[in-house]
């Protein structure tokens, strides 16, 4: 690649998009950089090597057709293609391929290396997806290694015939081997993203993997205890998926693929993928990552996969940030690299490599950080972004009958607005009237901690607090949740990551203050539906109903639309009014 | 730059029979290098050229000894380019220079001659980021021009570069690269080159070490002289003038009075000399800016760009600047201290008067410096005039050079405390006025300029 045709695509006024239908994924935007590739002045020296006409510059995937699909249109090698019905979860015996509709579409995107924004990836496909991406990164890796240990052949020949090379063909490397980064959240999905692979790799055969034991002793689900197992009895599903297994947030791994054997456990020069959590990775390339050589084995990262990104925001999207500006850097030291100068592309020399990673983000819930991250990313193949509408809020699953009190306050992501709002207006109203079972939502910890301190000063008002620090002291939060429950404290304080990590169901709510709008939108009516008769104290009678208070800003509008829905939260957006009253749960 | 010849000096000593070629055409230099000598304004070759190219087309070995300012980088430059044209490869030619700052320059001929024909070149000289110049050799350049310590060094450490293809090697400052400083990484390097590989050595001044070299590397060479051994340039005026030691600032601050607002660079025997003489006129006002070894790099080269940009109009500077740099007017050179190497006289000189221009020497010779100076008289066969200076006109200056001395040796004093002290923290000294090094004191008035 030039670096005009570079200076191209890194400019953003030169994408353009549009939206396409797509049968099982639904409205899919498209977007591509369109570049002009003027036809290269030839020098007199210059070589093919650095002509553009190769590249596929805004290529964008085809729906697979209905008939006669064949993974060989994908180029899945053929042992891959031979192993899929073993690794996929419906070892559908009809279908030769025995990929499911959704699966072949993700395909399709995947083996184009365009960048993909879904999310649509719940805990019910988690394994649908996981199958696809693995197969994916497999394939890229084997594709790429063949071609290096191909031209290692040809060289050696050409060494021992003592016949004088051009050189300048056999440019198949990055700086480093790692090609393929899959950030995990927890070590279980990491084990199962690995047995994927090894059923992928090895099915069949007299299969050698390096590790394997260790690795099921440190990855594997291990056995669960007994009060774990009683405590997720009356949780919802997805909780139940999410915290299966081994749920350490700290964990990397290098995998080394070669023609019949895993190894595991390979240190990070050698091998071709890295699993790592956001937190193990940061662990190893350090704080200020421009001073350290350790990041360097993350210069040459071709395809990034993050799945499920929704938990990373759970745990600490800042890691994510800081891994993303260590991507694709050239090398700090070239000089500890083992890679032979020579075989080094000349779009990593050139610093272009950003612009060929190909960047997979699988989501839940759709979440703006996530679908800012992809924005950023300069792919030249285009980016599809999955979005389609949302027909029914998860507001229709609220059971309880209250009153929904929507305000919508001035500002863009303004934490001060939503503070003096609630200080200044809910907050008299709410002791005025002696509102008891006050539950106040708070998804962001600087804003519970600016509350909190605020009401200790301020005094005159009682309040329990349940934080996300809180998880491993049971009796702290089971005196605030009794305090709570005998009407001891009008407020109860619960943010959003301690919900996500307990899923407590906390009783004796009979108000919900919303401070922001819920990450995932279906915790809204797991929340309201806390406020059912059979969870209140029966010793305290109360009077009136139930209600719903909901804050927001303009910039809230993706979570907002998962609640509401597409159709009315647009409304609700647009609408001059900014308080909105409903009655909800009928 | 190179530019056209007035061809004053004495032409080729083997009579050409034939007719003198006039044009870059008439040596055999193809078109598309023509066209590129044009736009540099060469417009005839000048005689180096005119001997050197011709022999070096043949595909012989060259040993080509000519003055300072005769077009030495296009004598061999535009025969490596052809050769390259015609059989293209990668890591074509490597050119050694002795100092960095020649690196530059003669990186800046080569892509003015070959930036059209898509001829790719590297600088790799100490002082600069390893890596980045590791990634510039990986993309395999035609032309690498380099310092021989900084390039054993990649050849050594950088894994998957080699010079075994090179089918070039051209030394600039021959004699100073086989001088004992560089032999051992001379040696390494000539190790790893091929045998079937084409050598050119150029100098002003040759050493009895090139015959060694002669009779280890190169191949039947053909030596192509163009004046006799140590001469200098015919419109360059030469002149001394013998003054007490203790008076050599007052005499340099009269001169410098007197020729007023011109380009001079004056070269001092030390670091310590060339700073201490800095500061002295700088608190006379003249605007002065050093150079010499201990700076980094970039500073040197910074340093060279306003000069050479005439926002400073005085260089003092130790013998680094003394060879082949190429400041295309400079008007004075000032021998502040006679150059202990009679040599060195030759080529200090030679940074004036180039490429047809006049320009003026002085040397300044004590009463301590007698000796070096007459073996100097010696080598140039000749004796030089006396610059005509009024004695009373200079003593007037007495009491402002005493002032200025001693505001100077506080100064030094100072300085030597911070960097004793506190290490490479001048640098980062911005804020305070007093913990200023010359250098930085330099920057900041000019930014007050703007």
């Amino acid at each position: 690649m030039s670096d005009s045709v570079a200076d191209q695509v890194k400019d953003r006024k030169k994408w353009t998009s549009k939206f396409e239908k797509w049968p099982a994924l639904g409205r899919v935007k498209v977007e591509v950089p369109s570049v002009e590739v003027t036809a290269p002045k030839l020098l007199l020296l210059s070589d093919k090597a650095e002509a553009d006409c190769d590249l596929n510059i805004g290529t964008v995937p085809k729906i697979p057709k209905k008939k006669d699909y064949k993974l060989q249109d994908y180029y899945v090698r053929k042992l891959l293609c031979e192993n899929l019905p073993h690794a996929n979860f419906d070892g559908n015996s009809t279908c030769p391929t025995s990929l499911t509709e959704t699966q072949k579409e993700l395909l399709a995107i995947l083996s184009n290396y365009s960048d993909l924004y879904f999310p649509e990836a719940t805990h019910e496909r988690w394994e649908e997806i996981r199958t696809v991406y693995t197969l994916h990164a497999i394939n890229h890796v084997l594709k790429t290694r063949k071609k290096v240990l191909n031209h290692n052949g040809k060289i050696s020949k050409a060494k021992l015939e003592k016949r004088h090379e051009d050189l300048d063909c056999y440019r198949d490397q990055g700086f480093t081997r790692p090609k393929v980064l899959i950030l995990l959240p927890f070590k279980h999905t990491a084990y199962r993203v690995v047995e994927t692979l090894i059923t992928l790799t090895l099915e069949g055969k007299k299969s050698i993997v390096t590790n394997h034991k260790r690795f099921k002793q440190d990855f594997g689900p291990g056995s669960e205890d007994e009060g774990e197992l009683a405590n997720k009895l009356n949780r919802p599903d997805d909780f139940n998926e999410i915290f299966r297994g081994d749920t350490k947030e700290d964990f990397k791994i290098g995998v080394q693929l070669t023609k019949s054997s895993v190894k595991l456990y390979a240190p990070f020069t050698s091998c071709d993928i890295i699993l790592a959590s956001p937190l193990g990775l940061r662990y190893v390339i350090g704080d200020s990552f421009s001073t350290t050589t350790a990041a360097d084995f993350l210069t040459s990262i071709e395809v990034l996969i993050l799945d499920q990104a929704d938990i990373f925001m759970m745990q600490n999207w800042e890691h994510i940030l800081v891994l993303m500006e260590a991507l694709n850097k050239q090398p700090r030291n070239i000089q500890e690299l083992e890679t032979d100068l020579t075989r080094i592309r000349l779009w990593s020399l050139d610093g272009h490599a950003p612009l060929y990673r190909q960047t997979l983000l699988f989501s839940a819930t759709p979440i703006d950080h996530n679908r800012a991250l992809i924005s950023k990313c300069m792919n030249f193949t285009g980016r599809l972004q999955v979005l389609n509408p949302v027909t029914n809020g998860t507001v229709q699953e609220v059971l309880v009958p209250s009153e929904l009190i929507l305000s919508r306050l001035p500002g863009m992501r303004d934490p001060d607005v939503r503070f003096n709002y609630f200080i200044q207006e809910l907050l008299p109203q709410f002791r005025s009237s002696r509102r008891y079972h006050t539950m106040l939502y708070i998804p962001d910890y600087c804003d519970y901690v600016r509350l909190v301190r605020y009401l200790k000063e301020d005094g005159g008002t009682s309040m329990s607090t349940i934080n996300e620090y809180m998880v491993g002291q049971n009796n702290k939060v089971a005196k605030a949740r009794s305090q709570f429950f005998d009407g001891k404290r009008q407020f109860l304080l619960y943010t959003e990551r301690f919900h996500f990590y307990r899923r407590y169901r906390i009783k004796g709510v009979r108000h919900i203050i919303f401070y922001d709008l819920p990450t995932y939108p279906h915790f809204f009516p797991e929340l309201c539906n806390l406020m059912v008769e059979g969870n209140q104290n029966p010793r305290k009678k109360h009077i009136g109903s139930s209600t719903v208070t909901v804050m927001y800003q303009r910039s809230d509008l993706t979570k907002l639309i998962g609640v509401l829905g597409s159709a009315r939260a647009a409304e609700v957006m647009k609408s001059s009014k900014a308080v909105h009253l409903g009655i909800i749960g009928r | 730059m190179a530019a056209p010849s007035t061809n004053t000096q004495t032409m080729s000593q083997e009579g050409d029979e034939s007719q003198e070629p006039q044009t870059f055409k008439d040596l055999g230099i193809i078109e598309e290098l023509c066209v590129a000598c044009e736009h540099l304004g060469w417009k005839s070759p000048t005689t180096i050229q005119k001997e050197a190219i011709p022999v070096a087309l043949q595909g012989r070995d060259v040993i080509g000894l000519a003055e300072t300012g005769s077009g030495k980088t296009g004598a061999f430059g535009l025969p490596v380019l052809q050769s390259l044209i015609s059989q293209p490869q990668r890591l074509f030619c490597l050119v050694l220079t002795p100092t960095r700052e020649l690196a530059f320059q003669i990186k800046e001929q080569f892509d003015a001659l070959g930036k059209a024909m898509g001829v790719t070149c590297v600088v790799i000289v100490g002082g600069m980021d390893m890596t980045q110049q590791a990634l510039e050799l990986g993309k395999r350049p035609h032309i690498i021009v380099a310092t021989p310590g900084r390039l054993v060094d990649h050849l050594e450490k950088t894994k998957g570069f080699n010079l075994k293809a090179l089918k070039y090697l051209v030394m600039d400052e021959a004699d100073r690269i086989l001088n004992m400083d560089f032999e051992e990484e001379v040696d390494k390097i000539m190790k790893q080159l091929s045998r079937e590989r084409r050598t050119m050595l150029f100098s002003a001044t040759m050493t009895s070490k090139v015959n060694k070299l002669q009779r280890a590397h190169l191949k039947d060479p053909i030596k192509v002289e163009v004046s006799s051994k140590y001469q200098t340039v015919s419109k360059l005026q030469q002149s001394m003038i013998f003054i007490p030691c203790k008076h050599k600032h007052m005499y340099l601050a009269y001169i410098l009075n007197e020729i007023g607002n011109q380009s001079v660079i004056i070269f001092c025997a030390t670091q310590l000399s060339t700073l201490k003489t800095a500061l002295i006129l700088r608190n006379l006002g003249f605007t002065a800016i050093p150079l010499h070894g201990k700076m980094s790099q970039n500073k040197r080269l910074g340093a060279l760009n306003k000069f050479k940009a005439k926002e400073r109009s005085i260089l003092l500077a130790t013998d680094v600047a003394s060879r082949g740099l190429d400041i295309p007017s400079v008007d004075y050179v000032i021998n502040f201290d006679v150059p202990m190497h009679s040599k060195d006289y030759i080529h200090r000189v030679g940074r004036t008067a180039r490429a047809g221009k006049s320009g003026i020497a002085i040397t300044f010779v004590s009463q301590y410096e007698v000796e070096v100076y007459q073996r100097i008289e010696k080598l140039l066969g000749y004796k030089l005039d006396v610059y005509p200076t009024v004695k009373e006109e200079a003593l007037v200056l007495e009491e402002r050079i005493a002032e200025a001395e001693r505001f100077a040796k506080l100064e030094m004093a100072r300085l030597n405390e911070k960097t004793g002290k506190k290490g490479k923290k001048r640098d980062h000294g911005d804020d305070t006025e007093e913990s200023l090094g010359v250098r930085n004191r330099i920057n900041k008035k000019k930014k007050f300029k703007k």
